[in-house]
C-alpha cells in the first residue's frame, strides 16, 4: 500500500465526505436519506392515513388531542460515491506527476467512503472509460481499492464530456461524483459536468495542475510536443511569451471557477507539488468537502 | 524598364534556397507539455490581438527575399528611357609614345585620363560620349553612350603605345563618323605640329611641362661590299632647349663596341657611324640623357640572315652548280636521285633534267622536266621555239637578258594558275607559281640545249630564282606599329613570337604568310618557327615623337553648345535598388537585434 501510509489511513478514518443535502440512496446505510422511513432519528408527524403502520402511531398525542398522528423517522441510506480519475497521458506530467497525485487523492477519498460504509466506485477515464472498479463497500475493500489505483497506467487522450455522459447514462439512483482531472480537454468539460448536475448529483471537481503548467520555464524558441497527441507546436521566442501564457491560464482557471460556482459544483484546485496529505487534511476540510 | 545585364536576374534563384534555409534555420528545442490546449489558446489570442507581432515573425524572411529581389534587379541594371536633349561628344585621348613622358608624374597620359574623367563629370545628363584612342592609328574604344561607368572604365583602360601619334587622322576619323560629334575634346601633350582646323568644334587640353629630351631618331646598317661587313649608323638629336652632354654606347650582343659622350648643342643632330665590321648579334644603341622621355634612349638593329638551304638533284651540271655557288645560299647538297623523306630539310629543291611523278608542297625549280601534280599541261616539245614575251617585272626575271639566246629544244606548256615568265606562240617556256603549294619555277628547256648558260644572265637568273624561292618577307628592322610579315615553311604553321612584354602564338595563312601587327612596343621581336628563330628590331626612331615639347596651344570651343537633337536617353535605376537594399538590410538588422 504505497499510495497511502497506515498512519495516514488512521487519520482518514476520522473523516467523512460532507454531503450538501440528504440524498436518496439505493440501500440502507449510514447516511441520512431524504426519505422518511425506518430510521431511528425522529423527523416529523403527520396525520394518520389508512394503511399506515399502527406501530408508528403516537398514542400519547392521540390521548391528548384525540387525533391519530403517525411519527416519521429519517431513513439512513448508503450513498454511491463515484471517483472519476483522469488517466490520460496529460496527467502523466509534472514533478511529481499529476496522475500520482490524483491517485493519492482518489485513494484517500475512496478510503473515506469505504470506512463510512458508502459504496465506492472508481472509474479511470481517458478517451473512454478505461477501467472501472465498482461497488466497493466497507474497509475490507481497501486493498482492492489501492491495488486498483496502483495498477492504473496513463494512456490516451482526454474526453471528459463523452465519458461523463456515458457514465450518467448507465447510472441509476443518486450518487456523489468526484472528478479528479487537469481539465485540459480541448473538447471541454462543461457538458459532462452540467449533465451530472442536471441529474441532481453532487459534483466535486478536484483540479490538478503541475508546477510546469503553472510556471513554464521557456527562455528560447521551442518546439512544444503534446504529451497526449504528440502534436507539435513551434513557438517563436520573444518577450512576454510566459507572461502571455500565464494570462491565458489565469483566464482558463477563472472560467472553471465561474462555471463551478454557477452550477453549484464544489471546486478545488491544487498543484501536484503540494503534499496530498496537506490537501486532504487541510484544504478539503477547509473547502467543506470533508468533515 | 529594360535591363542592361539581365543575366543577373538569375540571382533570383537564390530566393527558394533562402526560404528553404529559413525553414531549416531553427532547430528548436523540443519541450514536452501535458497538453497544447492552453498554448493553442495563447497562440490564438496572440494572433488575434497582435497581427503586427505575427507579421514580425516572418518579416525577417520577407525582408531577406526583398533584399535578394532588389540586389538581383540592381545587378541587372534596370534603365528607363527618358526623353532628353542629347549632345554627342567625342573624347580623343592621345596615347602615343610622347604621352609616356615623365615630366608630369606618373605620366602625361595619366593626367590626360584624369582630366577626361573630370570633364565627363561636368557634362550634362543625356550627353553621349564616345572614346577614341589616338596613336599611330585611331581606335574607337567606346561608341556613344550615356553610361558614365562604362565611359570611365574605357578611359581608365587606355594604355600608351610606343608609336608615333597621329592626331590629324583621329580628327579626320571622328569628323567622318555617321554621327558627327557636337564637340570634340582632345586630351594630348600638344607634341604635334599639325594645325587643328579652326572650324572644328574642338577643345584641346595639353599636358606638357618640359621639352627636355635627347633621343635616337634613326638607326640603320649598310653593306660596305667587303664580305659580310657592315656599318651601323645611329642618329641622335638634342630636342632640349639647352646643350647636353649625353653618354652613348653601342652594343653588339653583350659587347660594347662604341662608347663615347656626345656633347650636343640645343637642337643639334649627331650622326655616329660604327664599323665596318661583322656584327654577330643584336646591336643595341643606348644614350643616357636622364630626360623626361626614356623611350627614345634606345634603339636596336638585327642582322637576321636566314640563308636558304638547297638540295640539287642532278646527274652533274657544272654551270648550274657554279651559278648556285654564286648565289646567297646556305647549305647546298647534291644528290642524283630524289628522296622525298629528306625534302622537308631544305628550303629549295632544284631538279635538273629529272623529276619525280609527284612532289610534296615546297619551293622548287624544275629544269627540263616537271612532275605531274603541277597545274600545267604540256603541249609539245618544240625545236627552236621563238620567245615572244618575257615578264621582266617578275623578280625572277629582273636583270635577266635573253636577247640572242638560242634554244634548240624546249617543252611548251599551258598553265591554269601562276604566271608565264617566258612565253612562245604556243605556250609558256618558263612559269612561276606562288600559292598554297609553295613557290615553284619551271624552266621548259635544258640550259645546255641553249646558249642561255653561256650568257651572264644565267647566274643572275639562278640567283634571282634562289632569292625568290628562299625569300622571307620579314625586314630586320621596323618602326613600332608597323605590320610585320613573315613567311613560314608550311601553310597554317604555328609560330611563337616573343615580344618585349609577352609570348604570343600565331598561325600563318594558306600562303604561308604570317601577318603580325602587334609591334607597338620598342624592343626585339623573336619569331620562332620551323625556319628557325629570327630577331626583328622595332624602334620608335621618330623625330616627331621625340620632340616632346608642346607645339600647339590649348584651345576651348566656345561655339554653340546647345543640344542639337532630342533623343531618348537611358536613366539608370540601379542605385535606387542599391539604396533600397541598404535600407532593407538595415531594417533587417534592426528587427533582428531588436527582437533578441
Amino acid at each position: 500500500m504505497s499510495l497511502l501510509s497506515p498512519e495516514f489511513l488512521s487519520y482518514l478514518e476520522r473523516l467523512d465526505i460532507l454531503l450538501k443535502r440528504s440524498i436518496r440512496g439505493v440501500s440502507v446505510g449510514e447516511r441520512i436519506s431524504s426519505r422518511h422511513g425506518r430510521g431511528i432519528e425522529f423527523q416529523d408527524y403527520r396525520s394518520y392515513e389508512i394503511g399506515d403502520d399502527f406501530r408508528y402511531i403516537d398514542w400519547n398525542i392521540y390521548a391528548r388531542l384525540d387525533r391519530l398522528f403517525v411519527k416519521l423517522f429519517r431513513e439512513e441510506e448508503t450513498v454511491n460515491i463515484y471517483v472519476l480519475l483522469d488517466v490520460s497521458s496529460s496527467m502523466d506530467f509534472g514533478t511529481p506527476s499529476k496522475l500520482l497525485f490524483g491517485k493519492e487523492i482518489a485513494a484517500s477519498l475512496g478510503y473515506i467512503g469505504l470506512v463510512n460504509y458508502d459504496i465506492v466506485n472508481l472509474c479511470c477515464l481517458s478517451s473512454d472509460i478505461r477501467e472501472r472498479l465498482e461497488g466497493l463497500r466497507g474497509r475490507t475493500n481497501t486493498i482492492r481499492l489501492l491495488r486498483f489505483l496502483e495498477d492504473v497506467l496513463p494512456a490516451g487522450t482526454t474526453a471528459l464530456n463523452s465519458v461523463m455522459k456515458e457514465i450518467v447514462r448507465s447510472l441509476r439512483g443518486k450518487a456523489i461524483f468526484i472528478v479528479i482531472s487537469d481539465l485540459l480537454d480541448p473538447a471541454g468539460y462543461q457538458e459532462g459536468l452540467k449533465m451530472l448536475r442536471g441529474k441532481g448529483y453532487d459534483v466535486f471537481v478536484f483540479h490538478i495542475l503541475s508546477e510546469e503548467e503553472i510556471s513554464p520555464n521557456i527562455d528560447e524558441e521551442v518546439r512544444l510536443i503534446d504529451a497526449e497527441t504528440k502534436e507539435v507546436l513551434e513557438l517563436d521566442n520573444y518577450e512576454g511569451i510566459v507572461v502571455g501564457y500565464k494570462k491565458v491560464l489565469e483566464r482558463f482557471l477563472r472560467e472553471i471557477e465561474d462555471f463551478s460556482s454557477r452550477h453549484n459544483i464544489e471546486y478545488i484546485r491544487a498543484s501536484s507539488s503540494i503534499p496530498f496529505e496537506r490537501i486532504i487534511l487541510y484544504y478539503l476540510r477547509l473547502g467543506g468537502w470533508l468533515r | 524598364m529594360r535591363f542592361l545585364t539581365p543575366s543577373y536576374l538569375l540571382f533570383l534563384l537564390v530566393i527558394p534556397f533562402l526560404i528553404i534555409l529559413y525553414m531549416l534555420r531553427v532547430r528548436r528545442k523540443a519541450v514536452l507539455v501535458s497538453s497544447l490546449y492552453l498554448w493553442r489558446r495563447y497562440i490564438k489570442e496572440r494572433e488575434q490581438s497582435s497581427i503586427l507581432r505575427r507579421l514580425m515573425k516572418d518579416i525577417l524572411l520577407l525582408l531577406q527575399i526583398l533584399a535578394v529581389l532588389f540586389i538581383s534587379i540592381g545587378l541587372a541594371q534596370p534603365t528607363l528611357l527618358i526623353s532628353r536633349n542629347t549632345r554627342y561628344i567625342a573624347f580623343i585621348i592621345d596615347a602615343s609614345a610622347s604621352m609616356e613622358c615623365s615630366d608630369l608624374k606618373p605620366s602625361r597620359l595619366a593626367y590626360a585620363k584624369e582630366k577626361a574623367i573630370n570633364t565627363l563629370g561636368g557634362l550634362e545628363r543625356g550627353d553621349r560620349v564616345a572614346i577614341f584612342q589616338s596613336d599611330n592609328t585611331v581606335t574607337r574604344i567606346l561608341d556613344y553612350t550615356e553610361d558614365r561607368g562604362l565611359i570611365k572604365s574605357a578611359i581608365k583602360g587606355i594604355t600608351p603605345k610606343d608609336v608615333t601619334g597621329d592626331i590629324q587622322s583621329a580628327l579626320l576619323y571622328v569628323e567622318h563618323l555617321d554621327r558627327k560629334p557636337d564637340i570634340i575634346f582632345i586630351f594630348s601633350d600638344g607634341a604635334f605640329s599639325t594645325d587643328i582646323p579652326r572650324d572644328l568644334p574642338v577643345t584641346l587640353y595639353c599636358f606638357n611641362k618640359s621639352n627636355d629630351n635627347v633621343g635616337i631618331i634613326n638607326i640603320s646598317a649598310r653593306d660596305v661590299g667587303v664580305g659580310n661587313e657592315k656599318e651601323v649608323l645611329v642618329v641622335v638629336r638634342n630636342f632640349s632647349s639647352f646643350d647636353r652632354a649625353v653618354p652613348f654606347r653601342l652594343w653588339d650582343g653583350d659587347r660594347i663596341v662604341d662608347n663615347r659622350v656626345l656633347n650636343m648643342k640645343k637642337g643639334e643632330t649627331y650622326r655616329i657611324v660604327v664599323g665596318p665590321r661583322i656584327w654577330r648579334g643584336i646591336v643595341r644603341a643606348n644614350i643616357y640623357p636622364n630626360d623626361v622621355f626614356p623611350l627614345d634612349d634606345r634603339a636596336y638593329i638585327t642582322f637576321p640572315k636566314l640563308k636558304p638551304s638547297v638540295l640539287l638533284v642532278t646527274s652533274g651540271n657544272p654551270y648550274l652548280e657554279a651559278s648556285i655557288s654564286l648565289s646567297d645560299v646556305g647549305m647546298v647538297d647534291k644528290v642524283e636521285s630524289f628522296d622525298p623523306s629528306i625534302a622537308s630539310k631544305y628550303d629549295i629543291i632544284i631538279f635538273d633534267g629529272t623529276s619525280p611523278n609527284k612532289v610534296p608542297p615546297g619551293n622548287y625549280l624544275f629544269i627540263g622536266r616537271m612532275p605531274e601534280n603541277l597545274p600545267l599541261q604540256v603541249i609539245e616539245t618544240k625545236k627552236d621555239p621563238a620567245i615572244l614575251n618575257i615578264d621582266t617585272l617578275h623578280p625572277v626575271m629582273r636583270f635577266v637578258d635573253l636577247e640572242g639566246v638560242e634554244i634548240r629544244r624546249g617543252v611548251v606548256f599551258n598553265a591554269s594558275q601562276g604566271e608565264n615568265l617566258i612565253s612562245t606562240s604556243n605556250g609558256a617556256l618558263a612559269w612561276s607559281y606562288d600559292g598554297e603549294f609553295g613557290r615553284i619555277i619551271v624552266l621548259g628547256f635544258y640550259p645546255e640545249e641553249s646558249s642561255f648558260v653561256e650568257k651572264s644572265s644565267f647566274p643572275i637568273f639562278i640567283r634571282n630564282v634562289i632569292a625568290w624561292l628562299g625569300e622571307n618577307p620579314s625586314p630586320s628592322i621596323l618602326t613600332t606599329g608597323e605590320t610585320l610579315k613573315f613567311r613560314t615553311r608550311q601553310a597554317n604553321e604555328l609560330v611563337s613570337i616573343v615580344t618585349p612584354s609577352d609570348l604570343l602564338k600565331r598561325t600563318s595563312d594558306e600562303k604561308r604568310v604570317l601577318v603580325f601587327n602587334e609591334t607597338s612596343k620598342v624592343g626585339i621581336y623573336s619569331i620562332r618557327s620551323d625556319n628557325g628563330s629570327i630577331d626583328i628590331a622595332a624602334n620608335l626612331c621618330s623625330p616627331l615623337e621625340s620632340n616632346v615639347s608642346q607645339q600647339v596651344s590649348e584651345r576651348k570651343f566656345n561655339g554653340d553648345m546647345v543640344s542639337k537633337e532630342k533623343g531618348k536617353s537611358q536613366a539608370n535605376l540601379w542605385y535606387i535598388f542599391a539604396l533600397g537594399t541598404l535600407g532593407i538590410l538595415f531594417a533587417e538588422g534592426y528587427l533582428f537585434y531588436g527582437r533578441r
